[in-house]
Order: structure tokens, then C-alpha cells, then sequence
């Protein structure tokens, strides 16, 4: 799931920064960029619009902002 | 500003819980609403998990629910880290008008009493108020902190 989309991503996150200085979130479909927008829920929308409910990445491009999540007891993840 | 007081027989046994509604994310609520078609939705039984600093659900849920992944991120648990999908959803807490977009995970809790763990990301929006010797417990929910 979103192996591509995430590929693409590691590769361009440090330019989406450099044009994006106050951040933002970054919709990918495949391989392509669909545009940065504020708010993720704008960003969802705007993929949602686009692709359809199907599978996209939404991800924040700031990595200040992506914090470790963490949880004080072991799960077994869904995927 | 909503509270939620609750009292349980044996506050120690149970943990604080409260009724949580899950929905899609809010895009499609939106685009539903506007279809004109029912939005689906879960009431749940959720356990407020200070320890958690996301929120997470029983793994099924998303299938049922047709829950689309669409981010990865790290998690850190005692055993380790590693790299986890997440959801877009939204919840909506015990009787609260406010639908909450965030991000969930799914794992497996099904020999659990709880479906949804309700982690610090919905609690930085509340107080609570734990009360170990009266066996009580109040959520405050801040609307004007929900940020969305």
C-alpha cells in the first residue's frame, strides 16, 4: 500500500520543502504530485475530488510536524 | 461546552470509557450530505488511553467501514518502532455535536471490552478529570480547540 506514493515522496520532500517553506500537506497518487494545500483536510478533499475514494497519500511535508506516535502498550498493527 | 460525567461500579477494573462515533473523514461526509445518501457510521465503546498519543481502532472496523489508507508513520511501542498506516476518520465523542477529523490506526483488540482507544491527539481538546476514589470521571470537550 502507497509503496510508490511514498517513494515518491522520500525523493521530492526536500524540494516540496524548499518551495513550501511554511509547510503544508502533499497529495500523491502513482507518481503524480497532484499540489500542496494548508490543511489536510483541504487536501484530502482535493484527492478525494480528483481520484476518487480510492488510495492516495496525504502527508505532511514538514517533518518537524511528523512526531513519533507512541503508545505505552504493545498492539498488533493492522498492516 | 459539552462534559461528559460518568460514575462506574469498579472504576479500577473498567478504565474511563465513553460512547465514540466513528465516521468516514470529513470529504466524504460532506460529499454524502450533499448526495443526499446516509453516512455511515459506528458507535463504538472507547477507552481514553492517556498513555496512547493517537488514536486507534479494532482492525476490522476498517474494512467494514470501507477506510481508505493514506499515510505512514512511525510508531514507537515498548517493543520497538516501526513503520504503521493510518486512516483519515472522524469522531464524534458520546453526545457531542462535534465531528473530530483525525488520523487512526487499526489494530487488533478484539479480546478487548473496547473497539477504539481515544489517544492524547482527540484529548489535547479536552480535560479530564479522573477520580480513582469516587469512581468517577468527567471529559470536558473544548469545541473551541478542535481544530479541523
Amino acid at each position: 500500500m502507497l509503496e510508490k506514493e511514498l517513494e515518491i515522496f522520500e525523493k521530492e520532500k526536500a524540494k516540496l520543502r524548499e518551495e513550501n517553506p511554511s509547510g503544508g500537506y502533499v497529495v500523491i497518487k502513482g507518481k503524480e504530485i497532484l499540489g500542496i494545500w494548508n490543511d489536510r483536510q483541504d487536501a484530502l478533499k482535493a484527492g478525494i475530488e480528483k481520484y476518487g475514494n480510492v488510495s492516495f497519500l496525504v502527508k505532511d511535508i514538514d517533518e518537524s510536524n511528523n512526531h513519533v506516535n507512541t503508545f505505552s502498550r504493545d498492539f498488533i498493527f493492522a498492516n | 461546552m459539552p462534559v461528559f460525567s460518568f460514575t462506574s461500579p469498579n472504576l479500577e477494573a473498567s478504565g474511563a470509557t465513553l460512547t465514540v462515533t466513528l465516521y468516514p473523514p470529513i470529504p466524504i461526509i460532506r460529499q454524502l450530505q450533499n448526495q443526499k445518501q446516509v453516512v455511515p457510521s459506528k458507535r463504538l465503546l472507547g477507552l481514553i488511553d492517556t498513555g496512547a498519543s493517537c488514536t486507534g481502532f479494532d482492525a476490522p472496523i476498517a474494512e467494514e467501514m470501507s477506510f481508505i489508507v493514506r499515510d505512514q508513520q512511525k510508531v514507537l511501542t515498548p517493543s520497538g518502532g516501526s513503520e504503521q498506516y493510518l486512516y483519515d476518520v472522524a469522531v464524534q465523542l458520546n453526545t457531542s455535536a462535534i465531528v473530530i477529523p483525525i488520523q487512526a490506526f487499526g489494530f487488533t483488540l478484539k479480546e478487548q471490552p473496547y473497539d477504539i482507544i481515544i489517544g492524547r491527539d482527540i484529548l489535547r481538546a479536552c480535560s479530564l478529570v479522573y477520580d480513582g476514589w469516587d469512581n468517577s470521571y468527567a471529559l470536558h470537550l473544548h469545541q473551541e480547540k478542535v481544530i479541523y
